[in-house]
């Protein structure tokens, strides 16, 4: 065994796509194709003499007889959340401590809109969420680390939102389906606190119904987002009965583009939490009319990069006509 | 998840181009004689000292990841 290891999170450094070396924290050696290759396979002639030793001392690393710990490894996203929000957050939007949020789905869109909203001033969530993290989900859910793979999406965000931002935040570890979404609603809905909904989970029956329960409420308000075939679309904020629900309509562009599969990235789910984080703070202060979305849906379109916002229609929609 | 994570295929970070994005200084490595004889069946030739372009990244905007 060599006297050297080489961290698990140095990577394979490119330039163009030629392999011209290895990369740990923002620090680049370069070496020829073949040592780089070697390197990183693990050769283990490499990582012996002044040559590991270097490694060792530039990081790139660790000694074989040290017992590697997380604290030792480079999380970016950990990086990323100290940069973003480096503590609690202080109260900008008293508005928003006179609701309740409660987040059906706490994906990339509807875990970063709660966060937004826990930035800006929100104090009291009710989160909702049947799935654990894996691995490949950490690339949209930036403010969780390696150490919450396998943890309940809901509970693990419920303890970011307490511990970052000092909110109360209650997890519901319970998949958000057609059949389940009618009870949630109905027990979340009982407090003092006005409840304002975020519906953005992926599973669609359970979205069509939770929309159209949220629909029938007098004064309840909602935003529901998510993926819809080639757009991301956000809308509407509801607080009376004739809102028309922009769900039904949604559904039609499903079939629009079947080859495109839109990607669920960090960019595309945080440009969307912001508008649900933006309307929902604008109706805090202002009101039902504060909103643009108000009657009005807003799309994100991932092929041309383009956003816009249309009038919503009651044709065809099967909440406004069931 | 491969046993190796720095194995070909695994994490890649794409650098941006080599004349906006670093500062670089570089060092000279001597090889050991077991990794002179490795790198010569390597690259086929003889080689006793590695010099090496060390490279700080100076922002996000200078490499892309995957």
């Amino acid at each position: 065994m060599p006297p050297y290891c080489l961290r698990p999170d140095v990577r394979a450094a490119y330039l163009s796509s030629e392999l011209v070396g290895v990369e740990r924290a923002g620090l680049v050696l370069r070496l020829p194709e073949p040592i780089t290759r070697a390197v990183l396979a693990g050769d283990p002639r490499f990582l012996v003499g002044p040559l590991g030793m270097w490694l060792a001392q530039a990081g790139l690393a660790y000694h074989a007889d040290r017992r590697l710990t997380g604290s030792d490894l480079i999380d970016r996203n950990q990086v990323f959340a100290d940069a973003l929000c480096p503590g609690p957050a202080n109260p900008c939007a008293p508005g928003l401590a006179r609701h309740r949020f409660i987040v059906l789905g706490c994906g990339g869109l509807g875990s970063n809109a709660a966060i937004a909203l826990a930035a800006l001033g929100a104090q009291e969530f009710v989160v909702v969420d049947g799935d654990v993290i894996e691995f490949s989900n950490l690339n949209r859910l930036i403010w969780a680390t390696s150490s919450d793979v396998g943890k309940s999406k809901a509970f693990a965000l419920a303890a970011h939102l307490a511990q970052r931002y000092g909110v109360s935040a209650v997890p519901l570890s319970t998949r958000v389906s057609a059949r389940s979404s009618s009870q949630i609603l109905r027990e979340a809905t009982a407090g003092t606190l006005a409840s304002t909904w975020v519906v953005t989970m992926d599973e669609s029956e359970g979205a069509r119904q939770a929309v159209r329960i949220l629909h029938g409420l007098p004064a309840v308000a909602y935003v529901h987002a998510g993926y819809v075939g080639a757009r991301i679309t956000v809308g509407p904020y509801a607080a009376t009965s004739e809102d028309p629900c922009p769900f039904c309509d949604s559904a039609g562009w499903r079939f629009s583009s079947p080859q495109f599969v839109a990607p669920s990235a960090a960019p595309n789910n945080l440009i969307a939490a912001s508008m649900v984080a933006a309307q929902l703070l604008r109706v805090a202060r202002l009101g039902p009319t504060g909103t643009f979305l108000k009657a009005q849906r807003w799309e994100f379109d991932l092929k041309s990069g383009a956003a816009k916002t249309s009038p919503l229609t009651s044709s065809g929609c099967e909440v406004c006509s069931p | 998840m491969s046993e190796n994570p720095n194995a070909p295929g695994g994490p890649t970070v794409r650098l941006a181009g080599p004349a906006r994005a670093t500062t670089g200084h570089v060092v000279s490595i001597q090889l050991t004689e077991e990794q002179s004889n490795a790198l010569e069946e390597l690259i086929g030739e003889r080689v006793e000292e590695l010099n090496m372009m060390v490279e700080d990244l100076e922002d996000l905007a200078d490499l892309m990841t995957n």
